[in-house]
Formats: C-alpha cells, sequence, structure tokens
C-alpha cells in the first residue's frame, strides 16, 4: 500500500495531504474530513490506521489538513468554517484526480462529519460516512470555551480567573481572537459556527452511514426521518464505543471501523450491479 | 523567510515521514534541532495545539533547521507497527544521522516532549561520541517509571504504586463524601480499581520493559555531559514527580555537573504549554537558549560551499 504525502492547492496557504491507496484507480474512494481542535490531534494516529486499513480494502482515501492546522500554511486563527468547506473541495479534486474512483464519498468524524454534511450540501457526493457527528455547532463551541474554563481553574491561581464563557463570547464579538488550549480561535470562526443553525432540510447524499453513540440516537432521529422522507437510503446505527475522542492513546474503535468498511464494500457492490 | 519541507527517512525497512523546517536566512553555523513528540504512537509531529510544528517554525525563523517526523508504522509514515519505546529510541537515531548528514550539519539538538524526551536521552546514550547530540532541551521529562503507566502511552492497566501515589494525596473525608454522593466519582474509582487488577492479572511485559527504561532516565541525565535546557511546567505532575520522586534535593547531582543543565520552571505552567502565552515562553527559552550556545559566536560552519553550490567538509590532517 502506497502513503503518499503532499502539498497541494494554491500557492498559498499551501495545504498539506496524504493520500492512500494501492496504485490502481479505487473503485472507492473517500475524502477525510478531520475533526477540530484538540480532536484532530488525539484522533490522528487512529484515523492514519484506518485509513491504511480502507486502502488493504481497496479503498482509496485522502486525508488533508485544513490551513491554520497540522502541516498546512496559515495560522489557527485563520481557520473559519468556509475555509475548510472550500479546502475540502480542493481535496476532492486531488481524489478525482489522482484515483479516479467511480464513487467518491466523504468520511468526518464529529466536526469533520459536520463539515462532509455541509461540503456534500454545496457539491454532492455519491455518499457519506458519519461517525458522531456535530448536529450543533454552536453548542460545541460553547462547550469548547467552558472546557477552557475549566482548564483554567485547575492550572491557574484562582485570583488569575477572572472571566465566564459570556465574556469570552463578548470578546469575539468584538472582533477578538480567543484562547482555546493554546489554539486561537477567530470571531469569523464563531460567528460561522452559530450560523449553523440546523443541518440541510434534503439530504446531502443518495446513502449516508450514519454511527453515532447510544446517547446520541434522540438527537439525530429527526434528522435521519427527515433526510429517509426524501428517498435516500440513511443506515443509521447506534454502537457503544467509548469517547475515543477524549482519549490520548491510539486504539482504534473497532466497532466504528469494522461496520464502516463493510457498509462500503457492500454499498460499493450495489453500486457496481446498477 | 523560513520554508518546509517534506522527506522519507528509513531504519529496519521502515519507511518514515518528516518534515525539515529550513531556516529563514542561511545561517553561519549550522545547526538542526529534532523535535520530538510526547506519546508513544498516538500523537502526530505536528503535537497538540501545533506545538511541535509552532516551535520548529520559529526555530526556523531563528536561523535553524528543524525536523519533525512520525516514527515507523504510524501516522503519516507507511505501515503499521506495534510501536515500543526501544523503537522510538532507534528510529531518533537513524533520524539524527539522516538529518546531520543530509543538511550537512555542524551540530544536532534534541527537543523533545514528555516521553520524546525520554526517547531523546536514552538516544544521546546510544550514539557515539561524533553522532550524540550537542545539546537537549527536555520539555516535561518523563523520568518517573510510574508516570508511563497512562493510557497516551498505551496503557490501560496501571501499577498498584502508581495508583497509590495518585490517589494518596487530599483529604480523606472529602473523597468519602465524594464517592458517595457523586456518581462520576464512584465510577472513576471503579474503572481505577479494574485498571490496578487489570495490570497485575494480565502482566504486561511491555509496559514493564518502558517502565525499567523510564527509569533509567535519571541516571542517563547524570551521564551526559553536554549543554542541557530542561523546561517544566509549575503545575505539571511530571515535575512534581521529578522533584519528589526523581531527583530529591539534587539526588542526580546535576547542580554539581560540569555543565549543569539550565532549569525553567514556568509559573502556571501546565504539561503541554497549551496557552498562546506559555507557548510563546516555551519558544522563547528555547531559542534564547540556544543562542547563548551558537549564535553570537564567530564561529563559521565546518562546511564549504563550492561554486557549484555543493557543500564540502574539508579534510582535516
Amino acid at each position: 500500500m502506497s502513503v503518499d504525502t503532499f502539498y497541494f492547492g494554491p500557492e498559498s496557504p499551501r495545504l498539506f495531504g496524504v493520500l492512500h491507496h494501492n496504485g490502481r484507480p479505487a473503485p472507492t474512494s473517500l475524502v477525510f474530513c478531520p475533526p477540530f481542535c484538540q480532536e484532530m490531534v488525539t484522533t490522528y494516529s487512529r484515523l492514519a490506521r484506518f485509513s491504511k486499513q480502507l486502502a488493504e480494502n481497496q479503498i482509496g482515501v485522502m486525508r488533508f489538513h485544513p490551513s491554520g492546522t497540522g502541516e498546512s500554511d496559515g495560522r489557527t486563527c485563520e481557520f473559519t468554517l468556509d475555509s475548510v468547506l472550500n479546502e475540502t473541495g480542493l481535496a476532492r479534486q486531488v481524489v478525482e484526480e489522482r484515483l479516479k474512483a467511480n464513487r467518491l464519498g466523504y468520511f468526518g468524524l464529529r466536526f469533520g462529519a459536520t463539515v462532509a454534511v455541509l461540503a456534500a450540501a454545496a457539491q454532492p457526493v455519491d455518499f457519506l460516512v458519519l461517525w458522531c457527528p456535530l448536529i450543533n455547532l454552536q453548542r460545541y463551541f460553547h462547550d469548547l470555551l467552558r472546557l477552557q474554563l475549566t482548564k483554567e481553574a485547575v492550572h491557574q491561581r484562582r485570583s488569575r480567573i477572572q472571566r465566564t464563557t459570556q465574556q469570552m463570547v463578548e470578546e469575539l464579538q468584538a472582533g477578538n481572537n480567543v484562547d482555546i488550549f493554546g489554539y486561537e480561535l477567530s470571531p469569523d470562526l464563531y460567528r460561522q459556527m452559530i450560523a449553523v443553525s440546523s443541518w440541510p432540510q434534503t439530504p446531502p447524499a443518495r446513502q449516508i452511514l450514519w454511527l453515532a453513540r447510544p446517547d446520541e440516537q434522540r438527537s439525530a432521529a429527526e434528522t435521519v426521518e427527515r433526510w429517509r422522507s426524501f428517498g435516500s437510503k440513511i443506515d443509521f446505527e447506534t454502537i457503544a464505543e467509548p469517547i475515543f475522542w477524549e482519549d490520548d492513546s491510539s486504539w482504534l474503535p473497532e466497532k466504528f471501523a469494522a461496520r464502516t468498511v463493510q457498509w462500503l464494500i457492500e454499498s460499493g457492490d450495489d453500486h457496481g450491479k446498477q | 523567510m523560513a520554508s518546509n519541507e517534506l522527506v522519507t527517512l528509513s531504519r529496519d525497512g521502515w519507511p518514515m515521514h518528516g518534515v525539515v523546517h529550513l531556516p529563514a536566512t542561511e545561517p553561519r553555523r549550522r545547526i538542526g534541532v529534532v523535535v520530538l513528540q510526547g506519546n508513544l504512537d498516538s500523537s502526530p509531529k505536528f503535537g497538540a495545539h501545533w506545538m511541535f510544528r509552532r516551535v520548529s517554525d520559529a526555530l526556523a525563523e531563528a536561523g535553524y533547521y528543524a525536523l519533525r517526523f512520525d516514527n515507523r508504522g504510524t501516522c503519516d509514515s507507511p505501515g503499521e507497527c506495534d510501536l515500543k519505546f526501544r523503537d522510538r529510541i532507534i528510529d531518533l537515531c537513524a533520524a539524527a544521522k539522516f538529518f546531520r548528514s543530509e543538511y550537512r550539519l555542524d551540530g544536532v539538538v534534541f527537543w523533545g516532549l514528555c516521553m520524546g524526551a525520554a526517547v531523546a536521552v536514552h538516544a544521546s546514550a546510544h550514539l557515539n561520541r561524533h553522532e550524540k547530540p550537542d545539546a537537549m532541551i527536555l520539555c516535561s521529562v518523563l523520568a518517573h517509571p510510574d508516570d508511563a503507566s497512562l493510557p497516551e502511552f498505551g496503557y490501560r492497566a496501571t501499577t498498584m504504586s502508581a495508583f497509590l501515589r495518585n490517589t494518596g494525596s487530599g483529604n480523606l473525608s472529602s473523597k468519602l463524601r465524594r464517592f458517595l454522593t457523586d456518581r462520576s466519582y464512584r465510577r472513576n474509582a471503579y474503572e481505577c480499581v479494574k485498571a490496578v487488577v487489570v495490570g497485575y492479572a494480565h502482566r504486561n511485559p511491555t509496559l514493564r520493559e518502558l517502565q525499567s527504561d523510564v527509569s533509567r532516565v535519571g541516571a542517563l541525565l547524570t551521564r551526559y555531559d553536554r549543554p542541557m535546557l530542561m523546561i517544566f511546567g509549575e503545575k505539571d505532575p511530571f515535575w512534581i514527580s521529578f522533584t519528589k520522586w526523581v531527583n530529591p534535593d539534587d539526588k542526580l547531582r546535576l547542580s554539581q555537573k560540569k555543565i549543569p543543565p539550565k532549569l525553567v520552571v514556568m509559573e502556571d505552567g501546565d504539561h503541554v504549554f497549551a496557552s498562546k502565552a506559555q507557548m510563546s515562553e516555551l519558544i522563547e527559552s528555547t531559542v534564547e537558549w540556544l543562542n547563548t550556545l551558537w549564535a553570537p559566536t564567530n564561529l563559521t560552519s565546518t562546511y564549504m560551499e563550492r561554486p557549484n553550490g555543493i557543500l564540502i567538509k574539508p579534510a582535516v590532517d
């Protein structure tokens, strides 16, 4: 199996990409949309390993680092929802040119899954694989602010903790960046994330595998039913796996991974018969 | 302006993916810093809050070369490997040789976080006199064996001594009260006990090997005879481990070494320096210290540039 690393996209910001393939055109290919902030780091090794396993199953994978993250150019504060959606499209072009797949989809975990949905809504793909997508980005952003305050409460002298999440929001609204675990988040990112008040009303792909943890079932149910009503094939399943994106070790969520490989192979066979 | 290039180095048939940061201007002395991530196989080479990327960018801006790489069979390196601590030492030795020869370096420095720092210390002892690092920067160094039984190092089981040390402090009545009233606390306590039982029921030879290697870090620090900078966050449990268990009252006699290490303890600092202010201080400490070793001197590179641009090292009688 080949693992090619390269820069792609515009001259500035240069984007970093990794292509996993077996040297031949792949019948099925995936663009991986990475999770956000610390979750991109904690899941990086696992998702790289998962990519290698997919490539062994004749599924081509393109992983990339949005600008302002990882090995790509740019600063953290330049990362926005618009920029990552645009760059997902650029990564897709690389896959189309280099892997020449019969069918192409997006894969995402958490924030990455939300990006996958929004990117597919803008420019359709054949299928989506979503792991524990974030349906409410506004709540997610506030959770990040709360986590930062918790960290400060643990690590800093009491006299230095002088702010609340509301004050952090006011900072953003005043046009200033906020520091979350060393990641500088911008007012533009905040504005764009809270503007996504709901997911697309119509399904962003004709085939979707949506894997969630049991506690996410209720929040997902409405969207799943709505998308099904448009005739799309939505395979929604809950799998009891630990919250692996909060854990710094490298184990792969085997049940999520195995079900995804099985689904990709089966749905690829269906596609071939049509 | 500094720039990056992607490189591949290899060892034992394992190709490893790396990124080299080239200095913004051609430096007088060609010094390269190998930047090492802090976990076993779970952390990518750019690190939490891109810290290794930021440190490397700053080094390049300050006139140093920097190399970051993914160990064999992990992250962006091809293949899958059940990586061990000792593999990381071997990989680092290979990376240092690659870096020194490919980039015609006059000096190599190891910069490591946590387990990366422990790997740097071990590798410095493995390399011969001409290959060993000319200096080391050790951040939140992993030097106490009990600290090695953590999930981020790939071990879910823990040992009784680590368990007792991590739970022994604090008020007993408040613990009892929380145990009775707090469901999360009860669940955590259950998980801790389970981890200890599992640790003993399934003797983990890899963990024992890691702990044995980590327990030697202190002794190896005393043997390293070149400049060394140690950086800790004041709130990092590893700083407490280091002062309380590894080097209480300068047991290792580091202050009596011919070149005693410089120690920086960052106020309110955490294990991975996770804030803009901490990162600024970390980078400043790193670059300033390196500059005291190399930049102000009038030393020039031992390499000469031919008219065709190729660097050569003149033969020495």
